[in-house]
């Protein structure tokens, strides 16, 4: 109880800061449209192809996307003297990592609500009559992101290359979530009558408890000077 | 954990009155020993040796001086008394609790203020306070908010964020931050920097109502004369190793620490 009044006290500031500031979320719009366009361009006017691969347009979008979130996470605390700021107050750390992970997929979420759209109307790629399917999909994929990206991005937040580090370490772990993300998106967008895309979507609950438990056990310990 | 903050209504005090304070701080206190005490204590980022063998012992209640010039050790080891940052070599106790492996406990009783503050630019005088009450999980009211930033002579500006504040706003926000929660350990890093004389004396107030409610408290600068003046006892650190100083010496001096240093060499 007392680690979740922490947690959203984190929230609260993160998000109060951020509807102030609006520095992470128009970044992360424009820089998400920008790819999206870009991979448009690239690909011309083929819409059959263009819904063949908007799965894993719009999942590249979202993870280069995120990493300017993620990056955001605890730099957004050295105006206020590092994370030990945060450190310095009493109670479990996991509360931390809670605080700052619930921030990132709030905050996610919000950019993907402006994203999939987007991506409809550059891709013409219908998404309306699966938007629930979509909505379950992004949601674990966002989750399991956001796990994997609090958690490297407290590991690298005191490095002197944080910004090109956090990629580095943090997409190889990501494989397994883009890959069930990814599929998942392009047999729902393309039609999944066999209901292929539910293999996916176990791959995405899975991933995402065990990282979960794994990042949020040794968070302490990342912590640590 | 559910403390009553210093400005919580159930005291039964008025909001920031000294006797809810030590109410608070009497009912939480482990019962003996000394506020700190070290034991050839060290620290080492690497192969750079900040604090060498340091024997400490602070009485409880008391209010040591720490001075001693520029890159001495001071925020390292205030750092370290707060668990912060964990010793290299040897050990100790803060609070009666072990510094390697209670740090909670340590946490819950020791307030920490740096040069710069835990505050945030872009949240307004009362929400950094809002923030830190729940962060420590205190129970504080609307009023309790501004009474606490009225002690510091900022009600007006309550509502402002932190940006627009000059260094000696910033710095009274960061005072009563740590004003709002009761304390046995209060640990002030430089609270003298950027303060013009009205903010000197208000530090000067804090220290002496800390001492008044029995909270230990360690003021680490390197402006000996105001360091020394709240102080019954000085210390000074010098490559990182502690020595003794004649106290009222150094309360009548106007030298700063780095004078000091560089009379001793």
């Amino acid at each position: 109880m007392e680690l979740m009044r922490r947690s959203w006290a984190i929230v609260w500031k993160d998000l109060l800061i951020e509807a102030r500031t609006k520095q992470a979320f128009n970044a992360m719009v424009f820089f998400a449209a920008l790819v999206l366009f870009i991979f448009s361009f690239a690909l011309g006017p083929d819409t059959e192809l263009l819904r063949e691969v908007s799965g894993g347009l719009l999942w590249v979008g979202i993870a280069f996307t995120g990493i300017l979130s993620l990056n955001r996470t605890y730099q957004s605390e050295e105006t206020s003297g590092g994370i030990e700021g945060l450190r310095v107050y009493p109670g479990d750390p996991r509360a931390i990592f809670l605080g700052k992970l619930f921030g990132n997929i709030i905050v996610l979420l919000a950019v993907e609500a402006v994203l999939f759209p987007a991506a409809a109307v550059l891709f013409q790629i219908e998404m309306l009559p699966h938007v629930g399917e979509l909505a379950v999909v992004a949601l674990l994929g966002t989750i399991g992101f956001s796990i994997v990206g609090t958690f490297y991005a407290a590991l690298t937040v005191n490095l002197r290359a944080r910004e090109v580090m956090l990629p580095l370490l943090l997409f190889p772990a990501l494989v397994p979530m883009l890959l069930g993300a990814v599929n998942a998106t392009t047999l729902i967008l393309v039609g999944d009558p066999m209901q292929d895309s539910d293999i996916w979507i176990r791959l995405l609950i899975a991933f995402d408890v065990i990282f979960f438990v794994i990042s949020t056990w040794i968070f302490p310990i990342a912590l640590e000077e | 954990m559910a403390v009553r903050s210093v400005y919580g209504r159930a005291t039964g005090t008025s909001p920031g009155s000294v006797a809810g304070l030590r109410e608070e701080v009497i009912t939480s206190a482990p019962t003996i020993g000394p506020a700190v005490e070290l034991q050839d204590f060290s620290k080492r980022f690497g192969w750079n040796r900040v604090l060498r063998g340091i024997d400490l012992r602070v009485e409880r209640g008391t209010t040591l001086a720490l001075v001693g010039p520029n890159g001495a050790g001071k925020t390292t080891l205030l750092k370290c008394l707060v668990t912060l940052l964990h010793p290299s070599g040897g050990g100790g106790t803060v609070c009666g609790y072990d510094l390697r492996e209670e740090t909670d406990q340590i946490r819950e009783r020791v307030g920490l203020v740096t040069v710069r503050g835990y505050i945030y630019d872009d949240l307004s005088a009362e929400e950094n306070l809002r923030f830190t009450a729940r962060m420590c999980g205190l129970e504080v009211s609307a009023e309790g908010y501004r009474a606490a930033l009225a002690r510091v002579g900022l009600e007006r500006v309550a509502d402002q964020r932190v940006r627009t504040f000059s260094t000696g706003m910033r710095k009274r926000v960061v005072l009563a931050q740590l004003r709002l929660r009761p304390l046995e350990l209060a640990l002030l890093d430089e609270p003298y920097a950027g303060l013009d004389l009205q903010g000197m004396s208000l530090v000067d107030e804090f220290v002496r109502e800390f001492r008044a409610a029995g909270t230990t408290v360690i003021i680490a600068s390197h402006q000996a004369g105001e360091a020394t003046r709240s102080a019954e006892q000085t210390l000074v650190l010098r490559e990182g190793r502690l020595e003794p100083m004649d106290h009222d010496a150094a309360a009548r001096s106007h030298l700063s620490a780095q004078d000091i240093g560089a009379e001793r060499a």
